[in-house]
C-alpha cells in the first residue's frame, strides 16, 4: 500500500503545479441542503464563558479577546479544546471566574474540564494561544499570549503542565495577540513567530470618542510593535531572532499570523495580518532569513490600495491549483479580503470576483479558517464576527453582536453565501473572536469552536456532510518535527489533486486540529497521499479507503488507521 | 478599526427657513419678557434669542408661543428648526410628527427644507437609517431642495448602510430627474462597484468621463475595473491617466505598480510601489498624528468638563511628551493652567505654543491676560499690541 522515497521537495512539485484543478471540478460534487451545524456548546458541556473586565475607561485590550486552540492534549487521539480567558485590567487580573479553560474530549459528544488545565494558570490578560510539541516529546506543548508576558507551558506527558517561559529564554511581555509555529529553518524543530499589537499600556489610556460617549480608541491612536519570532535551540530554549532574521518592522501592528510556504520552495513563510497598516508577507529565504514581500506580491492592501483592518487570516489552497491562497478578515464596509495565488511569488487580489467581497462587506471579522465542511474537496471558509466597540449602537447602525458567515466554496474559488442554511449554529449572534475548526467527534466533518467576548463560547457541530467521504491524516514527524507542522499533503482522488499544508497557528488568537481533513465528495477511495515533509523527504501512499483517521510516520509507515466514529 | 464621527452642530438653517417661511430678515427688536402677550411676540423673543444661539430661552419662547396659538402651523416649524440648529434631531423630529399630526394633508414647503436638514443632523450623527426615512419624508413635499439632490442622498445612505438595491433605485431616480448630474453617475459607478458590476460600472464612469474628461474618481474607477478584470493593461492605462493629473494620487500608484509588476515590469512596478509606499507612511503618520493629538485633546477636555483640572494638566503633558511640537497641546494645556489658577506655567504653555507656530494672535492674547494678571503689565502691553497687530485690532474704528 505505501511507497517510500526520498526525495527533495523541488523535485516533487512539478506533480502539484501539473495537476488541473479543474479537471474532475464539479463531478462529484454535490450540491444539496448542505450539512447542519447545531449549536451544541451546552450539550456538549462546554460552559467557557470569557471574562473581559470591561470597564467605563474603554482599554483597548478589553474589547479585543479572547482565543482558541483545538490540540490533543493528552495524546489520546481526540481533540481537547482550550479557551484563553481574559481577566480584568484594574482588578486582580487572577481571579477565579476568568481562569482559561481546558476541556477534555470525553469522546461521546462532550467535554469536560481536564485534570490538567489546574497547571495552566492565567498569569497576565489573556489574548490568544498556539499548541506545538516543541520539544519533540510527543506531547503538544502551549503558548499563550498576553497584554503582558506571555507563558510557555510544556506538556507532561498529558497528565499536566509546566511553565517553562524563563528556562526556555521567552521574555514577549508586550501586547502579543496572534502566535504560530513552524519549523522556519528546516532543522527539526518548531520556532515560534508572535505578532505584536500595539505600544499600548494602561498608563497611556487614551480618550477617544465624543465627549459624551467614550469608545475604544482607534489603532491609529497608537503606535505598533514590531513581531518576535523564536528560533527553537532544540535544548528547550529558544532564542529572539527577530532582528536578525529580518521580521522585526516596528511599523507592525500584527493581529494574524499564518506560516504557509506560498512560493512552494520546501521553506515555510510567514504572512501576519496587520491592523490599519500593510500586511505582511514574510518570504523565507533560507539561512534564518526573511524578506518582506507583501507589497510587491499583491497581499499588503485591499485591492485598490488601502490599508485594511487586518484582524484574522489563513493560507491555503481554496482553487486547487496547489498554492495556498490567502484570506484576511477586516472590518465592516472594508470586506475580507481574498488574495488568490497566482504563482511567480505574486497573488491577484479577488475579493470581489469570488464573492466574498460583497457577502463580507457588512462584517466585523475575526477569527476565520478554510475549511471543508461540506466534503466536497474543496475549501470553504468560516468566518467569525462581532462589532470592536461595545457601545457603536449609540451612534451608528450597526449591531455589537453579529452573525458568524460560512461561505460555500464551488471548487473554482468562487464563494456563496450559504450561513442562512447551515442550521442554528450559524444562526447565533454574538461578539465573536477566535474561531478555531477540527473535527472534534472524529466522525469526518468538520467542527467550528468559536470564542466571544464577554460571552459564552460556542460550539457548533457539524452534523453530517451530505454522505459525503472524507480523510483525517495525523502526521508524526521523525527527522521532521514531530506534529509534521509544514509537511505538504498532497491526496489525489478522482483525478483531482488536494493540496493542504498542515499549520499550527492562524485565524485569529487560535489555532485548528493538526490534523489534515481531506474532503472527498462522493469518492470512496483516493488514488494515493504524498506528504512532502519539512526535511524534504517525501512519503507516498497509494489506494486508501475513506472515511478513516489515518496516522502516518516520517518514512511512510502507517502507525495507525480506524473508521471514523 | 471604527472611528466615531464627530457630531456637526446645525447653525446654517437659519437663513434657509426665513426665506421659507418668510420669517423677516431684518434685524429684530429687542423684547423683553414683560411685554409677551401674545404669540406673535413670544415668537418674535424666540428668534431674538435664536439669532444669539440661546436655543432654551428659544424653545422656551416658542413653548409658550404654541400654547398661545396651537393652531399656527408656522411655530411648530420653527421650533422644529430650532431643534436641528441646537444639533438635536431626535427632537426635531418629534416636532415635525406633532405637525404632521396636528396638519395632516399639509403641504408647506418648510417641510421640505426641514426633513432634508434632518436627515443630514442624523446621517452627521451616524443615525443613517433615521437619515433615510428622514429624506424619503423630505422627498414626498415639494420645496427647495431638488428631488434629484434628495434621491441622491438617499442613495448614499442605502450606499453606506450596505443596503445596496435600495441604493442602486435611490440613484437611478436622481438619475432620472438629472440625467446630466455627474455626482449621481459617480456615486452610481461606485456603487456597481461594490457589487462588482464591473459592466454597468464603467459604463457610468464613461458617462462623467463624457462631461468631466478629468474626473480623477472616473479615471481611477475605471483602472480598478480592470484591475478587478486582471486586464493589467488597460488598468496600467488608466492609472497612467490619474497620475498625469495627480501625480502623487496614492491608489493609483499602487494599481500601476501592481500592473507592471503582473505585466513583467518589475524594476518600474516596485518602484511605483516604493513611491506608494512613502506617501502611505507619510499620511499614515499624519493621520496617527492628528487621530493621537485629537485623544489627548478631548480626554482633557473631558477632564476639565468633571472640574479635574490636574487630570487635563497631566493628559495634556503626556501628550507632549509624545508630541513636543503640537502647538495645539500647548495651547490646551495654557487653558487648563490658567483655569487651575498656575498663571506662570500657562504663560509659558502659551510661549511654547508660539514657538511651535500656534494662532499667534490668539497666543499672544492670553498672555496679555495672563502677565496683566501676574502684574507684569510691560509683558502685558507687548502681547497686547502683537494681538493687536496680528489681527489688525487698531486699525478697527
Amino acid at each position: 500500500m505505501t511507497r517510500r522515497g526520498k526525495r527533495r521537495l523541488a523535485a516533487f512539485l512539478p506533480v502539484v503545479i501539473l495537476c488541473d484543478p479543474n479537471a474532475a471540478a464539479g463531478v462529484q460534487v454535490q450540491d444539496a441542503a448542505g450539512p447542519r451545524f447545531t449549536s451544541a456548546a451546552a450539550d456538549g458541556g462546554i460552559d467557557f464563558v470569557h471574562v473581559n473586565g470591561a470597564t467605563p475607561e474603554k482599554y483597548l485590550p478589553e474589547t479585543m479577546g479572547g482565543g482558541v486552540v483545538i490540540f490533543d492534549h493528552d495524546g489520546d487521539g481526540w481533540p481537547d479544546i482550550f479557551f484563553v480567558n481574559s481577566g480584568t485590567l484594574v482588578d486582580d487580573p487572577t481571579i477565579a471566574d476568568s481562569r482559561h479553560r481546558l476541556y477534555r474530549n470525553n469522546r461521546d459528544g462532550t467535554f469536560s474540564e481536564s485534570p490538567a488545565a489546574g497547571d495552566i494558570e492565567r498569569s497576565a490578560y489573556g489574548m490568544g494561544a498556539c499548541a506545538a510539541d516543541v520539544d519533540n516529546d510527543g506531547w503538544t506543548d502551549l503558548y499563550i499570549t498576553n497584554f503582558g508576558p506571555d507563558t510557555l507551558y510544556r506538556n507532561r506527558g498529558g497528565s499536566g503542565f509546566d511553565d517553562v517561559t524563563a528556562s526556555a529564554g521567552i521574555r514577549a511581555d508586550r501586547w502579543s495577540s496572534s502566535c504560530a509555529f513552524a519549523d522556519v529553518d528546516n532543522d527539526g524543530d518548531v520556532d515560534l513567530y508572535v505578532a505584536n499589537y500595539l505600544d499600548f499600556s494602561l498608563d497611556d489610556n487614551r480618550y477617544c470618542g465624543l465627549l459624551d460617549i467614550r469608545i475604544y480608541c482607534d489603532p491609529n491612536v497608537y503606535d505598533g510593535v514590531a513581531d518576535i519570532l523564536y528560533r527553537n535551540e532544540g535544548d528547550g530554549t529558544f532564542t529572539d531572532v527577530s532582528r536578525q532574521s529580518g521580521i522585526q518592522l516596528p511599523e507592525g501592528k500584527g493581529l494574524g499570523v499564518v506560516f504557509a510556504d506560498y512560493d512552494l520552495d520546501g521553506r515555510v513563510d510567514a504572512y501576519v495580518a496587520n491592523d490599519l497598516v500593510a500586511n505582511f508577507l514574510f518570504r523565507n529565504s533560507g539561512a534564518g532569513r526573511f524578506e518582506e514581500t507583501g507589497l510587491t506580491a499583491g497581499v499588503a492592501l485591499g485591492g485598490d490600495g488601502r490599508p485594511m483592518s487586518g484582524m484574522g487570516t489563513d493560507m491555503a489552497d481554496m482553487n486547487g491549483d496547489g498554492r495556498p491562497d490567502a484570506f484576511v478578515t477586516n472590518m465592516d464596509r472594508e470586506t475580507h479580503n481574498l488574495y488568490a495565488n497566482i504563482g511567480g511569488g505574486l497573488f491577484l487580489e479577488v475579493t470581489f470576483e469570488s464573492g466574498v467581497g460583497t457577502a463580507t462587506l457588512p462584517y466585523v471579522g475575526w477569527g476565520t479558517a478554510f475549511m471543508d465542511y461540506d466534503n466536497d474537496r474543496d475549501l470553504d471558509l468560516a468566518i467569525a464576527n462581532g462589532a470592536v466597540l461595545d457601545n457603536i449602537e449609540e451612534f451608528r447602525d450597526t449591531p455589537y453582536p453579529q452573525r458568524n458567515l460560512l461561505l460555500a466554496n464551488d471548487g473554482t474559488g468562487s464563494f456563496r453565501d450559504r450561513t442562512r442554511e447551515a442550521g442554528n449554529g450559524f444562526a447565533l449572534e454574538k461578539v465573536s473572536r477566535g474561531l478555531a475548526s477540527g473535527d472534534l467527534d472524529n466522525d469526518g466533518d468538520i467542527d467550528i469552536v468559536i470564542g466571544n467576548n464577554g460571552q459564552a463560547a460556542d460550539y457548533l457541530r457539524n452534523d453530517g456532510a451530505d454522505g459525503h467521504h472524507s480523510l483525517l491524516v495525523r502526521l508524526i514527524g521523525a527527522e521532521s518535527n514531530r506534529n509534521g507542522i509544514g509537511a505538504c499533503l498532497i491526496l489525489t482522488v478522482g483525478g483531482r489533486a488536494l493540496v493542504r499544508q498542515v499549520k499550527a497557528g492562524s485565524s485569529y488568537l487560535g489555532q485548528n486540529d493538526t490534523r489534515v481533513h481531506f474532503g472527498l465528495g462522493t469518492w470512496e477511495r483516493a488514488e494515493s497521499l504524498q506528504i512532502a515533509w519539512p526535511t524534504g523527504r517525501v512519503d507516498i501512499v497509494d489506494d486508501i479507503d475513506a472515511d478513516r483517521i489515518l496516522t502516518i510516520r516520517e518514512g511512510g509507515q502507517i502507525v495507525e488507521q480506524r473508521p471514523f466514529y | 478599526m471604527t472611528a466615531l464621527r464627530a457630531r456637526s452642530k446645525r447653525a446654517g438653517s437659519w437663513l434657509a427657513l426665513m426665506l421659507v417661511c418668510g420669517v423677516p430678515a431684518e434685524p429684530l427688536p429687542i423684547l423683553h419678557a414683560q411685554e409677551a402677550d401674545g404669540a406673535e411676540v413670544q415668537r418674535r423673543i424666540g428668534l431674538e434669542h435664536l439669532e444669539n444661539r440661546r436655543f432654551g430661552p428659544a424653545l422656551e419662547a416658542y413653548r409658550r408661543a404654541i400654547e398661545l396659538d396651537p393652531d399656527n402651523e408656522r411655530l411648530y416649524l420653527e421650533t422644529a428648526d430650532i431643534h436641528l440648529a441646537s444639533g438635536a434631531p431626535a427632537e426635531a423630529e418629534t416636532t415635525l410628527a406633532e405637525a404632521a399630526r396636528r396638519f395632516p394633508g399639509s403641504i408647506a414647503p418648510a417641510y421640505n427644507l426641514l426633513y432634508h436638514d434632518l436627515a443630514e443632523l442624523w446621517a452627521s450623527t451616524g443615525r443613517l437609517a433615521k437619515a433615510s426615512a428622514a429624506m424619503e419624508a423630505a422627498a414626498r413635499i415639494e420645496g427647495p431642495i431638488a428631488p434629484a439632490v434628495i434621491h441622491k442622498r438617499i442613495g448614499d445612505y442605502g450606499a453606506d448602510l450596505l443596503r445596496l438595491d435600495p441604493a442602486l433605485a435611490a440613484y437611478r431616480t436622481a438619475l432620472a430627474l438629472d440625467p446630466g448630474n455627474a455626482a449621481v453617475q459617480l456615486a452610481l459607478g461606485n456603487l456597481h462597484l461594490r457589487r462588482n458590476s464591473l459592466g454597468e460600472a464603467r459604463q457610468a464612469f464613461d458617462q462623467v468621463l463624457a462631461a468631466h474628461p478629468d474626473s480623477i474618481d472616473s479615471l481611477h474607477g475605471i483602472s480598478e475595473i480592470h484591475r478587478r478584470r486582471g486586464e493589467f493593461e488597460q488598468a496600467l492605462a488608466a492609472a497612467d491617466q490619474v497620475l498625469e493629473r495627480v501625480p502623487d494620487h496614492q491608489n493609483a500608484l499602487y494599481i500601476r505598480g501592481t500592473a507592471r509588476v503582473r505585466m513583467g515590469q518589475g524594476a518600474a512596478g516596485r518602484a511605483d510601489l516604493e513611491a506608494y509606499a512613502a506617501l502611505e507612511a507619510r499620511s499614515r503618520a499624519a493621520e496617527q498624528r492628528a487621530r493621537a493629538l485629537n485623544a489627548f485633546r478631548t480626554g482633557a477636555q473631558r477632564h476639565l468638563l468633571e472640574g479635574r483640572n490636574d487630570d487635563a494638566i497631566q493628559v495634556l503633558e503626556s501628550g507632549i511628551a509624545d508630541y513636543p511640537d503640537a502647538a495645539e497641546l500647548y495651547r490646551d494645556l495654557g487653558q487648563a493652567l490658567t483655569q487651575a489658577g498656575r498663571h506662570r506655567e500657562a504663560i509659558a504653555a502659551y510661549l511654547s505654543m508660539l514657538e511651535n507656530g500656534g494662532d499667534a494672535p490668539a497666543a499672544h492674547r492670553e498672555l496679555a491676560r495672563l502677565y496683566r494678571t501676574i502684574g507684569d503689565i510691560e509683558a502685558s502691553d507687548r502681547h497686547q499690541s502683537f494681538y493687536e497687530a496680528g489681527t489688525g485690532a487698531r486699525q478697527r474704528p
